[in-house]
């Protein structure tokens, strides 16, 4: 196994300026600051190349924002990325250029990663064209067989987005991420707008073309059920923190923090028929003045007077993951 | 049968485009009992949202219900008058909507508008205990500090306490049905659980009906005491919660639950439904899962009349036999 993406003490903030109005009364003597959003706080995360790893947590929680860090859309505020075992930072114009192919993101919707004006053969071939990939005279073979690896019927490439349902739409937005020939996809919830059955269909390409094309992925979704099915490992985020971090099993047959724990009895699930909801209280903070210490305290049933001051690290449990929770494990266990 | 809160039967609500008629719903009859909560399950398209919006006479041009009875404790909403149905409206049947700001104005304080939902129905209620009821009802959906929250406008709470002010609004009239329209969709976990324990404790404790209608089946397995699944208009199955999420007899329904990640071995490879959800517009006198069902038949030209078999509603020639089919 070797180490693909790296982000070491990673922070991420989002700032936003002060108006004219504050900048005035500063002047005047006041003392106005800016607003800051924290929305990743010291994150560590490696992943090995040829693995999936699924990032669950609940809006908010920066999942989102680590997932445009690692597909290289958004540079980090401090700490560092790595792609291959090279900081991305230190990289020339032409190997950050190469880094950002090979790492795509596939979103949400699909239909704003897709020019409503562009046939879809366009839509799929203007990168690799733009980037040498493909030769202008080659593209349309080139669209074609892309799409017939995505299971699209390469006859309507010539149609319009509009004319496509949504999980045609996924479709085209997956192939025109892979038109550029990554090795590492970053999903930002996409499959969460699509209709159960279709859900399934895009499920099963994801892990075809996993193993077709050799690619790892970061797979980002609040949907636990989604990301037990197809993750190697998994890592839970609250408020721009990751509290948990282990193998699929072991987040979801043992899970530590109480955050997870939490997250795991919420889920909806098919079997186990009619229950009573016993919901953890209040709501995730904003993270524009986080909670001290461990963020999860003001809802934690278990937090001692420690959590509302220590700051908690990722540390190794007795069941052989990582979690950032101060408690001991008797402490947990109760 | 008194015990019926609500009982439709054969219910059909067109759409006149200028592509022919679109038969948003097609015949569906079913019956919710006081304190029960059905939950009406279906893709996007399959007329769901359409079906609650029929109840309480919301669909409009051109759209319009053309046919069968909608009846409400025993009258029929569709000869009720505008008059009548505006009663009934907030009173006697509350809606919840998946943006709670489809119910909230914004531009109004919070306590104005729960007044206002008191008053509209009961105007001998002074201003003052309208505002008491209003405190209460706050309280009960789980709001902390409800009498400072009164004062709140809508955009100074967030999703989840905004849909628990949908809901304690839904509720402050104390009506005998509840329409929920996919109301945790855009929430996350935990505050759909807390969602979900709230109406499903007001059900409890006020005997009141609702029809929870979600296209989560992970949703209704935990909330419902009955299940009705449509697809494309039509109602396919209906039965105990228990009965369609483990024995589910409908070749839809047993692929739909097939395709849920939640039911498999991890990593497997998932159940694929074959082929796409058909056009409305297109369909006729077959079963409309005809196309893509396994277990297809000659007889499937002709959709079965209403069957019941197995002890519960179900609409297909070649049911399924065992769940492990």
């Amino acid at each position: 196994m070797t180490e693909l993406v790296k982000v070491k003490n990673l922070s991420k903030n989002f700032v936003k300026p002060l108006d004219l109005a504050s900048k005035i009364a500063n002047l005047a003597g006041a003392s106005m600051t800016e607003t800051r959003v924290r929305a990743l706080d010291d994150v560590n995360l490696t992943i090995q190349k040829g693995e999936v790893v699924g990032i669950v947590g609940e809006s908010g929680c920066g999942k989102s924002t680590l997932g445009r860090v690692l597909a290289g859309i958004h540079k980090q505020s401090s700490g560092s990325l790595e792609w291959k075992g090279q900081d991305v930072d230190k990289m020339s114009a032409s190997e950050r250029r190469a880094f950002q192919l090979q790492s795509q993101m596939i979103f949400q919707d699909p239909s704003s990663s897709l020019n409503p004006r562009h046939r879809i053969s366009k839509s799929v071939t203007e990168a690799p064209v733009v980037h040498g990939l493909v030769s202008r005279a080659a593209a349309s073979d080139y669209a074609d067989d892309i799409l017939s690896k995505v299971g699209f019927d390469p006859k309507l490439k010539s149609r319009y987005p509009h004319q496509f349902s949504g999980g045609q739409k996924q479709r085209i937005g997956i192939a025109r991420a892979l038109a550029v020939q990554p090795e590492f996809l970053v999903c930002d919830e996409s499959i969460a707008a699509l209709d159960v059955s279709i859900q399934a269909q895009v499920i099963n390409l994801f892990m075809d073309l996993r193993t077709e094309l050799d690619l790892t992925y970061a797979f980002i979704s609040h949907d636990l059920s989604v990301v037990r099915h197809i993750a190697d490992r998994v890592a839970v985020m609250y408020l721009g923190r990751i509290v948990e971090i282990g193998t699929r099993d072991e987040i979801f047959l043992t899970p530590q923090h109480p955050y997870t724990k939490a997250l795991l009895a919420e889920t909806p699930k098919i079997t186990g028929g009619k229950k009573v909801f016993s919901p953890l209280s209040g709501e995730v903070p904003s993270p524009l003045d986080p909670p001290s210490g461990c963020h999860f305290h003001p809802r934690c049933s278990l937090a001692t007077e420690v959590c509302r001051t220590q700051k908690p690290d990722l540390a190794l449990n007795h069941v052989g993951h990582r979690d950032a929770c101060l408690l001991s494990n008797q402490e947990k266990a109760a | 049968m008194s015990n019926h809160v609500l009982a439709i039967n054969d219910l059909r609500t067109v759409f006149e485009t200028h592509a022919g008629p679109i038969k948003a719903v097609d015949g569906v009859s079913l019956t919710v009992e006081r304190g029960q909560v059905l939950g009406l399950v279906g893709e996007s398209g399959s007329g769901k949202s359409v079906t609650g919006y029929s109840i309480l006479g919301l669909v409009d041009a051109p759209g319009k219900v053309a046919d069968g009875n909608i009846l409400f404790k025993g009258e029929d909403l569709r000869n009720a008058t505008p008059q009548r149905l505006r009663r009934i409206r907030g009173k006697e049947i509350a809606m919840i909507f998946q943006d709670p700001m489809m119910t909230l104005n914004p531009v109004l304080r919070i306590d104005t508008q729960m007044i206002e939902a008191v008053q509209a129905h009961t105007t001998s209620v002074s201003r003052t205990e309208a505002l008491e009821r209003a405190e209460e009802a706050l309280a009960e959906v789980g709001i902390p500090s409800p009498k400072e929250r009164l004062y709140s406008y809508p955009h100074e709470l967030s999703g989840g306490m905004r849909q628990r002010v949908a809901i304690a609004t839904a509720f402050i009239n104390k009506p005998d049905l509840i329409i929920a329209d996919e109301p945790t969709t855009a929430l996350d976990v935990t505050i759909q659980s807390q969602i979900l324990s709230v109406a499903q404790k007001m059900c409890e404790t006020h005997g009141t009906a609702m029809i929870w209608i979600t296209h989560d089946l992970g949703v209704v397995a935990g909330l419902a005491d009955k299940i009705a699944v449509m697809y494309c208009g039509r109602l396919v199955e209906m039965g105990t919660a228990d009965q369609i999420i483990t024995d589910p007899r409908h070749p839809y329904t047993h692929g739909l639950l097939k395709s849920v990640p939640g039911t498999h071995k991890e990593g497997e490879r998932l159940y694929q439904i074959p082929g796409m959800t058909p056009s409305i517009l297109a369909l006729g006198e077959e079963c409309a899962y005809s196309a893509r069902c396994s277990k297809r038949s000659a007889k499937c030209a002709h959709a079965p009349k209403r069957e019941v078999v197995f002890d519960r509603y179900l609409r297909c020639h070649n049911p399924m036999g065992t769940t492990h089919d």
